[in-house]
């Protein structure tokens, strides 16, 4: 099998958050994973283009929740869930981090 | 923002830009985490963290969009890119863009405070419905030809309802009356005035009141009662026992910021008593007579028709009209105040406008390149005026809200201090109105920015921008210096006037006042049914001198010391021939001692004057009576009361008392034994000398009310702080000029150091070569400073001629100092002359210290 095409390591961010979730994150909570995990502030804009963008390339795989409570006005969540393709493509990227990582232990030091 | 149309808007803006599938689980996800927010961090922040969140989802779209489908960009994108650009240019040079902002921020923060301030005196209408067609009807007479024959009847109020081709609606009120009651609370005194059945109406006033409860003919006695914190206790339907023996209904209330039709906020009555017309026109021997009314004008009819209309009805008669608009009554003499006030705040408006203005045109310097380079890449005219504008919009923006903040402070604090005539027509505050005069200042920075700047940048556009980079273009230098001196100018005209005030502040509080201001005087009415005895002030006296801390304890009569009050008419005296008419005052033994005041000769009164035998005068009044005398030969000097048959010497001097006001003139005064009031009406005002500075106030209620419990306390505290209160209108009036002054110069000298520094950066190089070359660090110095101080100087100069000018319009404001003191002016020259001197020297020794070998290594 072809090795999937390499993540940004936002991509990678975003692919991670949902693993996480199990397959049941939404917008919001992927984003509160992402902000809680790395330490940063992040643009909800850019988080939702990349969750997008991660579907078209089938990595990601949404549906969407059937109605929603008061809270929502009513409205619907649109849930994520890592497909097969974007497991191996996490794999992928974060054993090729590894290797390139592999040796630098004594001048980085543990992570 | 209502909740729905909040979502209506993030919900537009989702729909045009997020692909249709996407936008309900979106705004879904909004809503859930804007609720969490909003109860965990209140509404101002959930609704920040709501505009950023779907700020940053629209961006993101709309330039993934354009990046997918190769859309061209729009305006709203070039629109974007310069805000971007903008933000980070200001937040790579943040001394810069913090000296603009806090420049911005002063003007429009204090130019906001004082329109908020000014605001009901100068545009707000008053609160009352159609309050343009409200005026004020004054019929006044003298009684003198009231009582001639033929002169007619009392005027009725029918005569103006009557009118109805000038009037929709007649009310009239009388005089100020005051009731007292018995609330579970103890004694309470309101302070009310009589009006008509439709008074309320006419107003169009909001109040809780039944129908009926102004109807005079009413059996009950009724108030209708303002809330407040004194009348906090009073409930409507509340029936309360009077002191006359009766009961007293509360028939209603009033709004707590209600605004009684008088000018005076002193005398704004704590309750309305229904009354009938005929009661509010009262005759006394030799007293000048008034009725008052206000009226609704018929929408056709003007005020000069309606005085001219009433003038032709009661021309007969002794009755003469006056009619005014209610708005120029209530406005009174605030209102030239106010304009006043907000021409110098708009001028310290535009010296912070300038200042901006020649900071921006500064940084162009420095963007002559960028500029060319734009130019060069296709940017047209359009473009560099829309990075202008944004630029200045965005510090015009981060300035007005950090004004409008600033203004909020200073609004808390002004209306601490501010005289009760200041904020009479309503408390000034922040609202949508003042925002919005902030946000019309900003815009008018905004277009007065953009002229400036734009000839500024315009080497740029004429492809001489790397000529440019080493010396200013002429126009740009003109500009610069213009801006300079003009605001150099107004600082001047400022300070002037402030030095001018804080002068006559200075003056006004290191006089003698006659008197000790630590003394505490407390004002008390004690009940009109009986006339007061001497006896009983003896009592109350004799208590306060055995409080604890209490050194002595004294009286004087009311209607002459620090109060609101008037005594009509007086004793006749007689001295060599001349008759004079002089209301005397009447002091216990020991008064001058507990007050302070000097007997410059002769003896004080004693427990063994009476009557008319010994009498004290004042060093006025001896120097009217018995012109270049000394005080010690008036002693002994007799003088005939009213018919000549009883008569009275003069046994002591006193000295002058500023007891009316402290910019007053002291006044004549005869001050002889007290025995009973001067007027049941009246005051007594107790004097306490303290020994420790001890506070007396609860006991010495309390020893006033053991000696008579209907009593009521009018006021208490330090003669100091009464005597405050008579000037407290001029003292706020320095205040702000002051802080005008203060802020003018300051905004002055931060332009100057911006500007200094400006030069010092842009002649880097040369400075460096003629150090290289040996040149003096003083010669080097001269260089930097010379446009900016001459510019400052001449302005300043300028300034000066022009503040002794306007010194003039302000002269009644001056207390024993002349519009061109030359002092004043002198001491306001040197301190702008040193502010310039230090604004100029610290940004041009800061230039000096460049190393020559790196300047000329980094050109």
């Amino acid at each position: 099998m072809a090795s999937p095409a390499p993540l940004g390591e936002f991509e990678l961010m975003v692919l991670m958050a949902a693993l996480h979730l199990a397959g049941d994150g939404h917008g919001s909570a992927i984003l509160e994973v992402l902000e809680r995990r790395s330490g940063r502030r992040l643009s909800r804009g850019a988080v939702y283009i990349t969750l997008d963008r991660l579907e078209e390339k089938g990595l990601l795989a949404s549906r969407t929740s059937a109605g929603g409570p008061p809270s929502r006005g009513g409205r619907p969540k649109r849930l994520f869930r890592v497909t097969p393709a974007g497991t191996r493509a996490i794999k992928h990227s974060l054993g090729m981090l590894a290797r390139m990582f592999r040796g630098l232990e004594p001048v980085l030091g543990e992570i | 923002m209502q909740p729905d149309r909040r979502w209506r808007v993030v919900h537009f803006w989702l729909r045009r830009y997020l692909p249709p599938q996407r936008i309900e689980p979106t705004l879904g996800d909004l809503m859930e985490e804007h609720a969490t927010r909003l109860d965990a961090g209140g509404r101002v922040r959930a609704a920040v963290w709501l505009a950023r969140e779907t700020l940053s989802l629209v961006l993101a779209y709309r330039a993934h969009t354009r990046a997918t489908t190769g859309a061209r960009r729009t305006r709203l994108d070039r629109l974007h890119a310069d805000v971007i650009h903008a933000a980070r240019g200001l937040r790579a040079r943040p001394a810069a863009a913090g000296g603009m902002v806090g420049v911005l921020a002063l003007g429009v923060g204090l130019t906001t405070a004082v329109f908020a301030l000014a605001d009901p005196f100068l545009f707000r209408p008053l609160p009352y419905a159609a309050p343009d067609r409200l005026v004020a009807i004054r019929l006044a007479a003298d009684t003198g030809r009231l009582d001639a024959p033929a002169q007619g009847r009392d005027p009725r109020l029918e005569d103006l309802e009557s009118r109805s081709d000038l009037f929709d609606a007649v009310a009239a009120y009388g005089e100020r009356q005051d009731v007292r009651l018995s609330t579970p609370g103890g004694a309470m005194l309101l302070k009310t005035v009589r009006v008509s059945a439709d008074f309320l109406d006419v107003l169009g006033a909001r109040a809780h009141v039944a129908p009926d409860a102004l109807d005079p003919g009413s059996p009950e006695r009724r108030v209708i009662v303002k809330a407040g914190s004194q009348t906090a206790s009073l409930q409507p339907g509340m029936l309360l026992p009077d002191h006359d023996g009766g009961h007293v209904r509360v028939a209603g209330m009033l709004a707590s910021d209600f605004l009684f039709p008088i000018p005076r906020a002193a005398s704004q009555p704590d309750a309305l008593v229904p009354s009938r017309f005929g009661a509010m026109v009262t005759r006394e021997p030799g007293r000048t007579m008034f009725v008052t009314a206000i009226a609704r004008l018929r929408p056709e009819i003007t005020p000069d028709a309606a005085r001219a209309a009433l003038r032709v009805q009661f021309g007969a008669s002794a009755w003469s009209p006056t009619v005014q608009p209610l708005a120029a009554l209530m406005r009174g003499t605030l209102r030239p105040l106010a304009l006043g006030a907000l021409g110098a705040a708009v001028l310290i408006m535009i010296v912070c406008a300038a200042n901006v203005v020649n900071l921006v045109i500064a940084r162009s310097a420095y963007r002559t390149r960028e500029f060319a380079t734009r130019e060069a890449l296709g940017a047209s005219r359009g473009d560099l005026l829309r990075l202008i504008v944004v630029e200045l919009g965005a510090i015009a923006v981060l300035g007005v809200a950090a004004g409008v903040g600033l203004a909020h402070v200073t609004l808390g604090v002004v209306t601490q201090v501010a005289p009760a005539e200041y904020v009479a027509l309503g408390q000034p505050a922040i609202t949508l109105r003042t925002g919005a005069f902030a946000m019309l200042l900003g815009i008018a920075v905004v277009l007065c920015g953009i002229v400036p700047a734009w000839i500024a940048w315009r080497p740029a556009r004429s492809g001489r921008a790397y000529a440019a980079r080493s010396s200013d273009a002429r126009h740009v230098r003109t500009l610069r210096v213009l801006l300079v001196a003009g605001q150099s100018a107004t600082a001047m005209i400022l300070l002037v006037g402030g030095t001018l005030l804080a002068r006559s502040h200075v003056n006004l509080w290191t006089q003698d006042y006659g008197f000790d201001p630590t003394v505490r005087v407390l004002s008390v009415r004690f009940p009109d049914e009986a006339p007061l005895m001497s006896e009983e002030v003896a009592s109350v006296i004799e208590r306060l001198g055995r409080l604890p801390g209490a050194v002595s304890a004294a009286a004087t009569s009311g209607g002459t010391f620090l109060d609101d009050y008037t005594v009509l008419g007086g004793a006749s005296i007689q001295v060599g021939g001349r008759h004079l008419l002089l209301a005397p005052r009447q002091v216990t033994p020991g008064f001058f001692t507990t007050a302070g005041t000097s007997m410059l000769a002769g003896r004080s009164l004693t427990p063994a004057d009476r009557g008319w035998n010994a009498l004290v005068v004042n060093e006025a009044l001896a120097s009217r009576l018995w012109p270049g005398r000394t005080p010690a030969d008036v002693v002994g000097e007799i003088v005939a009361v009213g018919d000549g048959r009883t008569v009275g010497e003069i046994v002591g001097v006193v000295q002058n008392m500023h007891d009316r006001a402290l910019d007053a003139p002291p006044p004549g005064v005869l001050f002889k034994p007290f025995e009973t009031a001067a007027s049941r009406f009246l005051p007594v005002h107790f004097v306490v000398r303290l020994g420790d500075g001890s506070d007396v106030e609860t006991a010495a209620r309390r020893a006033i009310a053991a000696v008579n419990p209907a009593a009521v306390v009018l006021s208490s505290g330090s003669l100091g702080e009464r005597l405050a209160g008579t000037v407290s209108d001029r003292s706020f009036v320095t205040l702000i000029l002051t802080l005008f002054a203060i802020a003018g110069v300051g905004v002055t000298a931060s332009g100057l150091v911006g500007i200094v520094a400006f030069i010092g950066a842009r002649r880097t190089r040369e400075i460096a070569i003629r150090m290289a070359l040996g040149a003096r660090s003083r010669h080097v110095r001269v260089v930097v400073v010379r446009e900016a101080v001459l510019a400052a100087a001449g302005g300043a100069v300028a300034g000066l001629v022009m503040g002794r000018w306007a010194g003039r319009l302000m002269e009644h404001h001056l207390y024993g100092i002349s519009p061109g003191d030359i002092a004043s002016l002198v001491m306001a020259g040197l301190a702008m002359l040193g502010v310039v001197g230090l604004a100029a020297w610290i940004p041009a020794n800061r230039a000096l210290k460049v190393s020559p070998a790196d300047a000329l290594r980094v050109e």
